[in-house]
């Protein structure tokens, strides 16, 4: 038993330093600056997308999210063409790479000499991956919520808010998904392949219950639909109607982790 | 000048598995079509008119055309990018690039040699799409629509694609992570696609109808010109597959660092 219990506290995964070591190097990556370039350039981009929406676009979008102001459609054109967009490129920049990289540039081998089993490894690179995601998305949504209210006729703050509190998992699905790819499929670019035609499949799809609400019901299926909640229920944004989508993420994201980390055991240094 | 070395020629062009990766990209692309030509007649008539005044495309099979197009674009890019990624940028970020340049085999014939696949693939991949959407659209076929010019627009898509995986080779021949060179494949293929993803909200940006404002919202717009296109398509082609000849002279320029 306390042969157990050293064998936790003694796991390299729970010292704090090693998580600051790994963040700081996930910030370091070229990769990040470049996400983090994106980001901006759509917090910049947004409100000259949205100076004169064509009459048409406006109507259906009200008719779809409700209300009469055009706050809806900026909601919907921040959430689907940027950010959903956004959350493709980070998850396949952040995930796909996972472990297959460290093998391609042969520093696994170095990693697998030290007290760290595969599996944990890849739990230590996948949660940096997500906590650099969070970080970027959370960053831009707090930028976004200073510059928008100051540009934006008509913006709602606590709505943008909470509408990025659930959405922020769809980036995060994203990456762990993409590293499941990876460790499953065994190739960098093989990985990076299939977690681009899955992941813009899903992405495309993520309104289409709103489109025809016949089809809300099979759809409900789509991470990225559930991810949208925020902008879906944007008239009645409740603890009720966001909590299911937040846990239900929030759970498939864990079972990612959970079956990536059992395949990380495959990849061979 | 020394002669090419076909028998490296040979080896190179036979290095990758290229008919399952076609097959899986193919079967995939397939599905999509399809499964598009079913849902978007079945979509409410409110949204097909939204679509229809955002894309500036009139009626049922220009909407579905334009819809299955996307799917013809991004696998037969995609495919066609993997093998690019493959042929420098990934034996580069393995630190394996060298140990091959050093071979008496002028830079222009490595090239040459390792991307021909890739863009034989993509027009081969975009071929079969192409051919897909004739059947996905069948029903939708008429006066408005011919077979011609279903296949037009869809080749003419496929250049844009080869076109794009010349760019990208040149873009990623010193490129020595493999992340990066994945970065910038997916930008290479969004990159024409901004102007239209413009279009939709800002329709006053643009030129009014005609050939200036097609020139923007390509490939979406392409269906307004289908009498032209049905006979201009392999002029297009030549343009691209001229522009992917281009972009791998400039790769051969830069492939040896140093």
């Amino acid at each position: 038993m306390s042969a157990a219990v050293s064998n936790v506290v003694s796991n390299p995964l729970l010292s704090p330093t090693l998580w600051w070591l790994e963040l700081g190097r996930r910030l370091h990556e070229r990769k990040t600056k470049g996400l983090a370039f994106l980001y901006l350039g759509a917090l910049l981009a947004a409100p000259t997308l949205l100076e004169k929406p064509p009459p048409h676009l406006l109507a259906a979008v009200q008719s779809w999210f409700g209300g009469d102001d055009p706050f809806g459609l900026f909601m919907y054109v921040w959430t689907d063409l940027a950010m959903n967009k956004l959350a493709v490129l980070t998850g396949v920049a952040m995930g796909a790479g996972v472990l297959v990289e460290e093998r391609a540039d042969r520093s696994l081998i170095l990693f697998m000499t030290k007290p760290v089993t595969p599996a944990g490894l890849y739990v230590l690179r996948v949660g940096s991956a997500v906590l650099a995601t969070a970080g970027l998305y959370l960053i831009t949504q707090l930028i976004g919520l200073a510059l928008f209210s100051a540009q934006i006729d008509g913006f709602k703050p606590l709505a943008f808010s909470i509408s990025g509190l659930v959405h922020v998992w769809a980036p995060i699905f994203a990456t762990c998904l993409s590293a499941l790819c990876a460790v499953a499929i065994g190739r960098q670019l093989g990985a990076a392949l299939v977690s681009v035609l899955v992941l813009f499949s899903l992405v495309g799809g993520a309104f289409l219950g709103v489109y025809n609400p016949a089809w809300a019901d099979v759809l409900a299926f789509n991470p990225f639909t559930q991810s949208v909640a925020g902008v879906t229920h944007l008239q009645s944004q409740s603890f009720g109607t966001l909590t299911g989508p937040v846990v239900g993420l929030i759970v498939l994201n864990l079972t990612l982790l959970a079956i990536g980390a059992r395949l990380a055991r495959r990849i061979e240094p | 000048m020394n002669p090419i070395p076909w028998t490296y020629v040979r080896a190179e062009l036979g290095r990758e598995p290229l008919a399952a990766m076609g097959l899986g990209a193919g079967l995939f692309g397939a599905i999509s079509i399809l499964g598009t030509c079913w849902a978007v007649p079945r979509l409410p008539e409110g949204v097909l008119t939204v679509l229809s005044l955002s894309l500036a495309v009139e009626g049922l099979p220009a909407l579905v055309l334009v819809n299955t197009l996307l799917a013809v674009w991004f696998v037969a890019y995609f495919v066609g990018a993997v093998v690019v990624l493959r042929a420098i940028p990934a034996p580069r970020a393995e630190g394996g690039l060298d140990i091959l340049l050093v071979k008496p085999v002028p830079p222009a014939v490595f090239v040459w040699s390792r991307i021909l696949p890739a863009l034989g693939l993509s027009a081969a991949v975009g071929l079969a799409l192409s051919v897909t959407q004739v059947i996905g659209l069948w029903g939708f076929l008429g006066a408005d629509l011919s077979i011609a010019s279903v296949l037009g627009i869809g080749l003419t898509t496929v250049a844009i694609a080869i076109a794009q995986l010349g760019a990208l080779t040149a873009l990623t021949a010193r490129t020595t992570e493999l992340a990066g060179a994945l970065g910038v494949a997916i930008a290479v293929f969004m990159a024409p696609m901004t102007p239209t993803s413009v279009f939709i909200y800002r329709p006053d940006l643009f030129p009014a109808e005609g050939v200036g404002r097609t020139l923007f919202v390509m490939p979406t717009n392409l269906i307004v010109h289908s009498g032209v296109i049905t006979w201009a398509w392999p002029v297009v082609m030549i343009v691209g597959v001229g522009l992917a000849a281009l972009g791998l002279a400039w790769a051969a320029r830069r492939v040896v660092v140093g």
